[in-house]
């Protein structure tokens, strides 16, 4: 079975990223997926924080922690390995991989690979797009229109964007949705997962008190989050390849 | 009381046992929701003996809560803090009675919390006995409204009151067929009263639990005929629910 990989960064901090990778995370756990992580946040690892069995810390510019992630795909026992990339390194983790042949061997098949690029409401994320763009050729690019921490004004506007978006014809797009901010911030002190949050388990598995009010936010965030998720083409790729390894399997 | 549109099963009996949430709302303001709030919460005390804890939505006025100022408190449900208290509240007791009096500027938005959070679901699981009661205002816009948030909370008892005081479009184009189409499960109807007797209603120390223990004798005969006839037809179209289906009004 082919591995997939899915790179989640932006240049600019702040925007969600970690936020998004759990979304993902939480998303092809539930979809019963076997999946990896790399968090890339050295040393602290904020990924890894919420998924501290799962989500592995390493230094993207270690070549062994290179190692860990690309000379594993073909044994790893998962299908899919997330990669959050440390906020504001997202050009030079991927002129890193350009360098090393990744983008290259996914160009020719040898492994899926997925950009989710997370752009927040600033202009300095829109030309993060252009930047990005040299190296999207033969990988999924998404990009992930950020809203769940929307607490200030969109500095662009609809036009703009779409000016920037079209000079990425093999991009697509989802938005994320805005959470609640109480609910969000609930869900960060507890250091859980969305989906146990939204169970009231705590972080070790036990009944928790976590508010229904909050429950139910994280509940509908992740559902219209999941609707989002499931019609990207790398997402399709890797339910079908799991539908298939079942099939095979029984 | 009479039966109307497509009934719904609800068959749990309501203010005997458990927990209840009575939720009284409108899509516009000024048709008698407040008043309506305050007879059901009077007819809440009647059978309970204090009155139910009281939501009022109205900020920073709270008209509801002037006349039950030591039951319950005056909410900003925009507030997520306002509603974890309103919802999270409500759940975590198994033997309380709430009454909501839902300020019609937030209808549209505690209607979206309400789905939004599966309220309905948790109110189930919780034992929470939920009922809306919907006051049909002018408009057909208003019935439309009603059918939409009728059909948009499948699980919750859907009760419409027709406020005789304010009319409603019932009589015109397509709100009769939109209003017999969608599912409620019971109609109350409030009969219009004299300004005196509205008067009284309104005033924030008139409540019916001292009316019948006869705090109110000197008051002109007349006006005491009209607030026993008018509590009596609430109280027959209480009755009438308690045969046929859940809701004491």
């Amino acid at each position: 079975m082919k591995h997939s990989m899915i790179l989640v960064g932006a240049d600019k901090g702040g925007v969600g990223k970690t936020t998004l990778s759990r979304a993902l995370l939480d998303y092809l756990e539930r979809s019963n997926v076997l999946v990896r992580a790399f968090d890339t946040e050295n040393p602290r690892g904020t990924l890894n924080r919420f998924y501290p069995t799962k989500a592995t810390i390493i230094d993207l510019a270690n070549v062994a922690d290179q190692m860990r992630i690309l000379d594993t795909m073909d044994s790893a026992a998962e299908q899919v390995t997330i990669v959050d990339l440390k906020a504001g390194n997202l050009s030079s983790a991927l002129d890193i991989f350009d360098r090393i042949g990744v983008l290259e061997a996914a160009k020719d098949g040898v492994f899926d690979l997925g950009l989710m690029h997370v752009v927040g409401p600033s202009i300095a994320s829109l030309d993060e797009m252009n930047e990005v763009a040299r190296y999207t050729n033969g990988l999924d690019y998404v990009v992930a229109r950020n809203f769940i921490n929307e607490t200030n004004f969109f500095e662009w506007d609809e036009t703009t964007y779409n000016k920037y978006f079209a000079r990425l014809p093999n991009a697509k797009e989802i938005e994320v949705p805005k959470l609640n901010e109480m609910a969000y911030e609930q869900v960060d002190l507890a250091g859980v997962t969305f989906t146990d949050f939204i169970a009231n388990k705590s972080a070790k598995g036990e009944d928790a008190d976590f508010s229904f009010v909050l429950r139910g936010y994280v509940r509908k965030w992740i559902q219209d989050l999941d609707a989002e998720l499931s019609q990207l083409d790398m997402i399709k790729t890797i339910m079908a390849a799991k539908r298939s390894n079942a099939s095979g399997d029984s | 009381m009479s039966d109307t549109g497509a009934q719904s099963d609800k068959s749990a009996p309501w203010g005997r046992a458990g927990a209840s949430a009575t939720i009284v709302c409108s899509d516009c303001p000024r048709n008698g929701k407040t008043l309506f709030a305050k007879l059901a919460a009077d007819l809440l005390m009647l059978r309970l003996g204090h009155p139910p804890h009281i939501f009022d939505t109205d900020e920073p006025d709270g008209n509801l809560i002037n006349h039950f100022s030591d039951s319950g408190q005056i909410i900003d449900i925009s507030k997520t803090t306002a509603q974890v208290a309103l919802f999270d509240g409500m759940l975590a007791q198994t033997d309380a009675h709430y009454l909501i009096d839902l300020s019609a500027r937030h209808f549209a938005r505690f209607f979206d919390i309400y789905r939004d959070i599966g309220f309905e679901t948790g109110a189930e699981e919780a034992g929470l006995d939920v009922s809306v009661f919907y006051l049909i205002d002018r408009t057909e816009a208003s019935i439309e409204a009603a059918a939409e948030l009728s059909a948009s909370i499948p699980k919750t008892r859907f009760l419409t009151v027709r406020n005789s005081a304010i009319g409603d479009s019932l009589g015109q184009g397509r709100s009769s067929d939109i209003y017999h189409q969608m599912r409620i499960d019971r109609e109350v109807l409030l009969p219009q009263l004299s300004a005196e007797a509205l008067g009284m209603l309104e005033h924030p120390d008139f409540h019916f639990d001292t009316f019948i223990a006869g705090k109110y004798e000197h008051f002109p005969f007349e006006l005491k005929a009209e607030l026993w006839s008018f509590l009596e037809g609430l109280y027959e179209q209480r009755d009438s629910v308690e045969t046929g289906s859940t809701y004491p009004v």
